[in-house]
């Protein structure tokens, strides 16, 4: 598979404390990539490294195929767009202006900002200050930014930050729309399980500055599916029967037996056995584990 | 450099700088006429020491406020607006650093000149013309100013409220005034102060006759190499806090 973005070993501490540990990301050309994780787990550190705007203590970082440094530095971004952390602008100056500070520093003709104010539906909004946008208008105009000159990559940290529904609704399908439409790698980042769970085709999950999954996005999903919940009075010794008998894969949890879903035909044959056997069986349930569950799980189990 | 210059001149638009200047200026050159329009010259001694006096005496009331505002305005465009980490991924940083350095001085040199050819118009209008103290005002007001304006650009990148540097450099225009009358060391303590402390003009009044006799002195160099020592350090001081906005 071809990688837009790729690090190895990446690893950042600010006075003393780790922000981003040993990292190796893996982002998958032409496709949206989600980048999970909680506040503080290490994600605009790791956005921030990708852009060179931070030097990585440790690691490596290759982007569309070359090695960030600070030689390759600006022809890398040349071909990247971004936005971290809030949308920037010059408040003193139009939409159309703002724009035009990115087309004279990236060399760009100015021809450009029309197509990418089309793009994301601010004509009618270019001559009017940015200091007087709403926030709306400004994460739109802070994309526009990123959209001029075509970039390969777009590197887009928390875009939906502080808008309403329909913003939030409106931002997602432009971002889902980038890499059909222009062939762009598009790289989110959100604590918002929902926001790359609706956009994304992989995802990063990153807990304590350590990538903790790394996948497609369905993969993950398949792993949120229905389990069955058996409460009986000897739960280790019972698992371990229906491990012997009906070579079944059980899991012992602070709640029950966890054992993954069955047809009808199977459960009432483990009944039978687990009677037979002398268990004492107090509940069985059918038990759905969301996507949200099993991340807060990678999340907690990795400390943070 | 050429496009970061571009840009710079374009994030300044609407901050009204030009009319800031031209506005201290404006003032600066009513008050020198004012002084010099009704004056009877028979009682000075050397009226190009008076005028030049007077110019310095004038920048060290409007400059300072003057340079306050300006880099104020520098450094809020991209403050306001949190630009720093948009704007390093478009050029290095250090070149937009550059850029703004550059064409904040170049603000700068342009004052000082168009005062000292105040100061020339004055001069070779009233009485007669002094290239040699005409190049010493110069060489005063811009190595002022440019320290002035480091000092003032590094508070403003440090400050998240543009009013802590604004009663800084208020503060600083009183103690640039009281010190026309501090003796040695006390005016080459502050840098609004070198105003005075590099006039090389010294100025005797006498009590008896109610004259004030000026006379020009050699141009302190050694203070004037300190002073752009300072400038130079503030220099950096401030070029390290602009990038650390963008690392940060």
């Amino acid at each position: 598979m071809k990688y837009a973005i790729q690090t190895e070993q990446l690893s950042k501490s600010y006075r003393g404390k780790r922000a981003v540990s040993q990292l190796s990301l893996k982002v998958p050309a032409g496709k949206i990539y989600g980048f999970l994780g909680p506040n503080g787990a290490g994600k605009s550190t790791t956005m921030k490294m990708l852009l060179g705007l931070a030097r990585p203590d440790s690691g490596s970082i290759t982007i569309l195929g070359e090695t960030l440094d600070s030689r390759s530095r600006l022809s890398i971004l040349e071909k990247t767009g971004s936005l971290i952390e809030a949308p920037s602008y010059y408040a003193n100056l139009t939409g159309y202006e703002n724009l035009k500070i990115t087309c004279i520093l990236k060399g760009l003709p100015l021809g450009e900002i029309s197509r990418v104010l089309g793009i994301v539906r601010m004509e009618a909004q270019k001559d009017k200050k940015a200091g007087q946008y709403s926030l709306g208008m400004k994460q739109r105009l802070a994309i526009a930014n990123a959209l001029l000159g075509s970039p390969r990559l777009l590197l887009l940290d928390e875009p939906t930050n502080g808008l309403d529904p329909a913003g939030i609704h409106e931002m997602r399908d432009l971002i889902r729309s980038l890499p059909e439409k222009y062939g762009m790698t598009v790289m989110l980042s959100s604590h918002l399980l929902s926001e790359i769970e609706q956009a994304a085709d992989y995802v990063g999950i990153i807990s304590a500055g350590r990538m903790i999954y790394q996948n497609r996005l369905s993969a993950l999903r398949a792993s949120a599916a229905r389990h069955l919940l058996l409460q009986t009075a000897q739960p280790a010794a019972d698992a371990r029967f229906l491990r012997e008998s009906l070579q079944l894969e059980p899991e012992i949890t602070e709640s029950g037996i966890r054992l993954p879903f069955a047809e009808n035909d199977l459960v009432a044959e483990m009944v039978r056995r687990l009677a037979e056997h002398g268990s004492c069986i107090y509940r069985i349930r059918e038990e759905e584990v969301k996507l949200e569950d099993i991340y807060l799980s990678m999340v907690k189990n990795n400390g943070l | 450099m050429r496009k970061e210059f571009q840009a710079e001149r374009l994030k300044m638009k609407r901050k009204h700088t030009f009319l800031l200047f031209a506005a201290c200026y404006g003032l600066a050159a009513a008050w020198m006429l004012y002084a010099v329009t009704d004056l009877d010259f028979g009682r000075f001694n050397d009226f190009a020491a008076l005028a030049a006096f007077n110019l310095l005496m004038i920048a060290s009331i409007f400059s300072p406020v003057l340079i306050a505002a300006y880099a104020s305005r520098l450094a809020d465009v991209e403050q306001y607006g949190n630009c720093y980490k948009w704007i390093a991924c478009l050029q290095t940083p250090a070149s937009i650093w550059n850029a703004k350095a550059l064409s904040g001085l170049s603000h700068i040199l342009l004052y000082t000149l168009a005062q000292t050819l105040l100061l020339a118009a004055v001069c070779g209008y009233f009485r007669e013309p002094s290239l040699s103290l005409y190049v010493q005002v110069f060489l005063d007001l811009l190595l002022t100013c440019a320290a002035l304006f480091f000092l003032q650009l590094w508070l403003s990148i440090c400050s998240k409220s543009q009013l802590v540097p604004l009663f800084v450099s208020i503060a600083g225009t009183f103690g640039g005034i009281f010190s026309w009358l501090l003796a040695f060391p006390l005016r080459y303590l502050i840098p609004w102060g070198y105003y005075s402390a590099l006039c090389g003009i010294s100025m005797y009044y006498d009590q008896e006759t109610r004259y004030a006799y000026y006379a020009i002195q050699p141009f302190p160099w050694a203070w004037a190499a300190v002073l752009a020592l300072a400038a130079a350090a503030l220099y950096l001081f401030c070029r390290r806090a602009f990038l650390r906005q963008i690392s940060d």
